[in-house]
């Protein structure tokens, strides 16, 4: 099977690969995986005061869709805010990098990672909202 | 989770199943009960040898060549009956194999595995420093080998008892089989330990392959 060209640039030259520090309050980390290939994906999110996201970084060990799907899930993260991201689909992500069928699950993981690094981001600022309330 | 990933969803790209058995969008996903198929229980102890003779006994029976002065919708019909076999065989034979088709056909592809979040950084942390050892200079490169002897050592004790989770979990399920189609809750909990058990080991599979490679300091 050929992967598209733009699977194999992504693979080539993955965009934003790297850590945040996990224990940042502005920092949502998600780590995902897929109990089919054993690939696993872990993407982070720095988000401003604003509820922007600033900046974003991933680490995937799996094949090249795989890593395709999560270098462009975080070029396409930078800069929307928490409500825009959560609307990425999977499904955005096929077309863009021309998926075949056997290779939808990698965008499935992508968008998985996306939601989980949402939610634990949107979790921290519960607690320090709710810490600096109990603070007041 | 993805509103496609429901019950009927091909198991490869996750579209709808059509009625024929068949992925509407990539064909490959067949849904016959294999099981049934060799006209055995849905037990997973089975006896190899029984399995191969009945093998053979039905690849006779079904085999294109005796069906082929038949009419044209007979002989397709006689031909998937043939490939339904050769897959019931090739996918029952194997113990993982086994497991892994009970759990989709009695899940229905309705239960997503979910690993424990503490494996998947696992996975993480030891890619890290894997990559780290590739990357490192020579007297880093030892340390570091070491330290990965370690932890892939750590990770096939994991492996290891693992695998004796899944055939408990194996031994139970079929203690659990009655007369009944209907499943219990409990039985519901066996499929979804051993779905979530076969999960893992495939990630400390991958994980362990890739620490194949890594130099021992002793050489």
């Amino acid at each position: 099977m050929a992967y598209s060209e733009k699977v194999v640039d992504h693979y080539n030259n993955p965009r934003n690969v790297g850590s945040f520090d996990k224990k940042d309050p502005s920092v949502g980390t998600g780590i995902v995986g897929a109990p089919e290939c054993g690939d696993v994906m872990k993407l982070q999110i720095k988000v401003s005061p604003q509820g922007v996201i600033e900046d974003a970084k991933f680490k995937t060990f799996g094949c090249g869709s795989a890593i395709a799907s999560s270098s462009l899930a975080t070029e396409w993260l930078k800069g929307k805010t928490l409500d825009e991201a959560a609307q990425i689909k999977n499904t955005d992500i096929v077309q863009e990098l021309a998926l075949p069928p056997v290779k939808i699950h990698c965008s499935v993981l992508a968008e998985d990672a996306i939601k989980a690094a949402l939610a634990d981001v949107k979790k921290k600022q519960m607690t320090t909202v709710g810490e600096t309330a109990s603070a007041l | 989770m993805s509103d496609s990933m429901h019950r009927g969803a091909c198991r490869y790209c996750g579209a709808p199943v059509e009625s024929s058995g068949l992925c509407g969008r990539c064909q490959t996903a067949e849904r016959s009960d294999f099981f049934a198929v060799m006209g055995l229980p849905r037990r997973l102890d089975i006896d190899l040898q029984a399995l191969e003779a009945i093998y053979h006994r039905l690849s006779r029976d079904v085999h294109p060549d005796f069906h082929h002065h038949k009419p044209a919708d007979e002989r397709e019909a006689w031909l998937k009956r043939s490939t339904s076999v050769n897959k019931a065989y090739r996918t029952l034979r194997d113990f993982h194999g086994r497991v892994a088709y009970l759990v989709e056909l009695e899940g229905g592809g309705a239960l997503k595995p979910q690993a424990p979040p503490e494996l998947l950084e696992d996975v993480i942390e030891v890619q890290d420093l894997l990559e780290e050892c590739r990357r490192g200079e020579e007297t880093e490169r030892r340390a570091l080998a070491d330290r990965l002897q370690h932890e892939r050592e750590r990770l096939l004790d994991q492996l290891a008892r693992l695998e004796s989770d899944l055939k408990r979990g194996a031994r139970e399920w079929d203690a659990s089989l009655g007369a009944e189609t209907e499943r219990s809750p409990s039985q519901r909990q066996i499929l979804r330990a051993l779905q979530d058990l076969l999960g893992q080991r495939v990630y400390l599979l991958n994980l362990i392959r890739d620490l194949e490679g890594v130099p021992s300091s002793v050489a």
